[in-house]
């Protein structure tokens, strides 16, 4: 796969990831109308103490990063291409990512026993991200190709 | 080379434009949605047919209150103990003992590990502290929400408020208070609640915004009722 399809794939992933995060965080700020707890578990798991992370909502942190990989793979389609200081960059966000949506999907399963579907959505979109962007290219000093 | 680029580029571009009308529908329609109002059944007030089924709460406050409060609330509901500590516990503090407001709370287990907390706080109130019980097991809930038999700690909580813990031991050992709290779900049931918390003002459903839990809107209605009765 192209070094160009790549980042377009994490463009186009990345928006709906973007959009996932913001309909969360509208949900956790009450846009959505009433915080109420039903028989669903996304209520649970949104309302627990986990669903903030140093102080600010988890769904700010997903907003920011997919806006941040966004920006990321746009430069990469771009005059940036192939630079090393944007692979590395990408490579940092994108295993940051990872590790954190691990972190959150741990704690659904296994502290919260509730699992939102939403969350799980974000989580396969990060994964499907990562593997884009291939970061392990850069622990084998080859980076990807600017252009394929 | 260069022209297939472009083209390339070109359905990119498109799909980046049909993702993004799509998902801003999605956001939009999603609020749309939010915004209908629930399909409940006709209130009945108190004083009309609902009294006997009104009395089966917790009751706190005046009772020529102008601003009644109905709280229906499940105590392993993560939004009924942030309500609770946001907007409901600060609003009874405040207000319950000002002969504005009345608050009467009814315990809606959603779920079969709400039962215990729920029959333990009405094990309280047969001693008269059930908004005490209440606030400690919301409190607590990190303590014993995963116990599979949570009474221990609930005497422990009773002993700490200075309850009979004899009597309240017996009282949630034999559910003695299972039938109250069957009666506190069964009117909200009869409301057509599916939610918790769900508040009612003066029998009107009060939606929870989700900055102060309706902090700021609930005290706005009980001073403006309070200046009219001057």
């Amino acid at each position: 796969m192209s070094h160009d399809t790549r980042m377009r794939g994490i463009v186009l992933i990345g928006l709906v990831g973007l959009f996932v995060a913001v309909y969360l965080l509208l949900y956790h700020l009450g846009f959505y109308g009433a915080m109420l707890c039903g028989v669903g578990s996304c209520e649970t798991v949104q309302a627990s103490k986990y669903a903030r992370f140093l102080g600010q909502p988890v769904p700010l942190w997903g907003t920011l990063w997919y806006a941040g990989v966004l920006v990321l793979a746009f430069l990469g389609l771009g005059p940036a291409a192939g630079k090393r200081w944007l692979d590395v960059l990408l490579a940092l966000a994108v295993a940051g990512g990872l590790l954190f949506s691990a972190y959150l999907t741990g704690v659904e399963l296994f502290i919260l026993h509730a699992v939102c579907m939403w969350c799980v959505i974000s989580a396969v979109l990060t994964v499907a991200i990562f593997v884009l962007a291939e970061p392990w290219r850069l622990l084998r000093g080859s980076p990807p190709p600017a252009t394929g | 080379m260069a022209n297939g680029k472009s083209k390339g580029g070109k359905g990119f571009y498109f799909l980046i434009g049909a993702v993004v009308v799509v998902g801003g529908l999605l956001l939009m329609n999603a609020r749309k949605g939010a915004n209908e109002a629930p399909d409940l059944a006709p209130i009945a007030l108190a004083g009309g047919d609902a009294t006997a089924d009104v009395s089966a709460g917790a009751v706190l406050g005046a009772d020529d209150a102008a601003i009644v409060i109905w709280e229906f609330s499940d105590f392993l509901c993560p939004h009924c103990r942030t309500f609770n500590a946001m907007s409901g516990k600060l609003l009874r503090q405040n207000y319950s003992n000002t002969g504005s407001l009345k608050w009467i709370s009814f315990d809606f287990p959603l779920r079969p590990e709400s039962w215990a907390p729920a029959i333990a706080a009405q094990c309280a109130k047969r001693q008269g502290k059930y908004y005490e019980m209440k606030d400690l097991l919301l409190a607590r809930v990190d303590s014993w929400g995963r116990d599979r038999s949570p009474n221990g700690k609930f005497v422990g909580y009773a002993r700490d408020l200075g309850l009979d813990a004899g009597t309240f031991e017996s009282c949630v050992d034999g559910q003695e208070t299972v039938a109250q709290v069957q009666a506190t779900k069964a009117f909200g049931e009869s409301l057509g609640i599916d939610g918790t918390p769900s508040i009612f003002v003066n029998g009107e459903r009060f939606t929870i915004p989700g900055r102060d839990y309706g902090y700021g809107a609930l005290e706005e209605q009980i001073k403006t009722a309070a200046a009219g009765d001057e």
